[in-house]
């Protein structure tokens, strides 16, 4: 007989204390099995057509599709694009400080609609149209 | 809680300098996602880059809620906000959708894949959005979320607005099976910016 079957199981390490074993007898980071944890008990929250991989959910859809957008506007985008990789396929963009500052301002005056608008849902108890 | 972000009591509750001092940190985070996205230290589209947009928007005015997940419920313009518990599966949910997807059906001829970036861009942002993760400042990292995600792919983030109605209108009323119409009006945004640079 092997002698490291006389002293039975074999002496595992113990786990640190920031790992948990999850129920399928895996060992992960506290972080990820509390995410595993919440996404089983979860679950049922979540409506069908909401779940990766599911039936309903457009990720059934297939691509390619058919085309529904304007071609002249996407070779367009894709020339720019085309311009914009660098050799090691990364894009390079150079945004202006004035570019970046009207990106920006533009959410925030996207932010102020939304909740103005949500305000006025909670006031009236309506939904308000699009 | 709509609103909640009105103003900082980091600013005194002033308003105006808690608005200027979000506009500054809302530029820092577009150009931070600029050099991440330009960079081959790529950030992954999950969970924490949600937190960490929203984080880098609200940290230096809300820093109690500033990447944190919402603890109650609120009522946003859709009404699409999902429960407190369902938050973390939902949005890990659709980040999850974008990557799988992107995986499987990223074309590789031009224009669908021109078309494709813009169309997936738009459902996260929309699914993201309408979780309403956040307490609030969920559209500005929404929009901020979907730059990236454009930039990711080679496209130049969203500057300016030329028709704000029609992409308000889109907008409010996409969902994430249903967003031709933001789809559309994005790609015309986007074409817009490209023919003016």
């Amino acid at each position: 007989m092997n002698p490291t079957e006389d002293s039975g199981e074999p002496e595992m390490a113990e786990l640190p204390e920031s790992w948990r074993t999850l129920e399928s007898g895996d060992s992960a980071p506290n972080w990820v099995a509390a995410l595993d944890e919440a996404r089983r008990d979860i679950d049922l929250a979540l409506p069908e057509d909401a779940k990766p991989g599911r039936a309903g959910n457009d990720d059934s859809r297939e691509y390619p599709r058919n085309m529904s957008q304007d071609r002249d506007k996407l070779k367009v985008l894709a020339a720019g694009r085309r311009n914009r990789l660098q050799s090691n396929g990364r894009p390079r963009f150079d945004l202006t400080d004035a570019e970046i500052e009207r990106s920006t301002q533009t959410a925030m005056r996207l932010a102020d609609a939304s909740k103005s608008q949500a305000e006025a849902r909670a006031d009236t108890g309506k939904s308000l149209p699009a | 809680m709509p609103g909640a972000f009105d103003a900082s009591d980091k600013f005194d509750h002033d308003p105006l300098p808690t608005a200027e001092e979000i506009q500054d940190s809302g530029q820092n985070v577009l150009r931070w996602l600029e050099a991440v996205a330009a960079s081959e230290a790529l950030w992954p589209v999950d969970v924490r880059l949600v937190q960490e947009i929203h984080f880098r928007w609200f940290e230096t005015t809300f820093p109690a809620d500033a990447g944190r997940f919402r603890t109650q419920m609120v009522l946003n313009r859709k009404g699409s906000a999902v429960e407190v518990e369902a938050i973390l599966p939902a949005v890990q949910s659709a980040c999850e959708n974008w990557t799988w997807r992107r995986e499987r059906f990223r074309p590789t001829d031009d224009p669908e894949l021109i078309e494709f970036i813009v169309a997936e861009a738009n459902t996260l942002a929309v699914r993201v959005y309408d979780v309403h993760p956040f307490i609030d400042g969920n559209t500005r990292a929404t929009w901020h979320l979907r730059n990236y995600l454009l930039m990711l792919d080679g496209l130049r983030p969203l500057i300016d607005l030329a028709d704000p109605a029609s992409y308000e209108k889109a907008w409010w009323s996409a969902n994430s099976e249903d967003h031709a119409q933001i789809d559309a009006v994005v790609l015309d945004e986007l074409a817009q910016q490209e023919r003016s640079d």
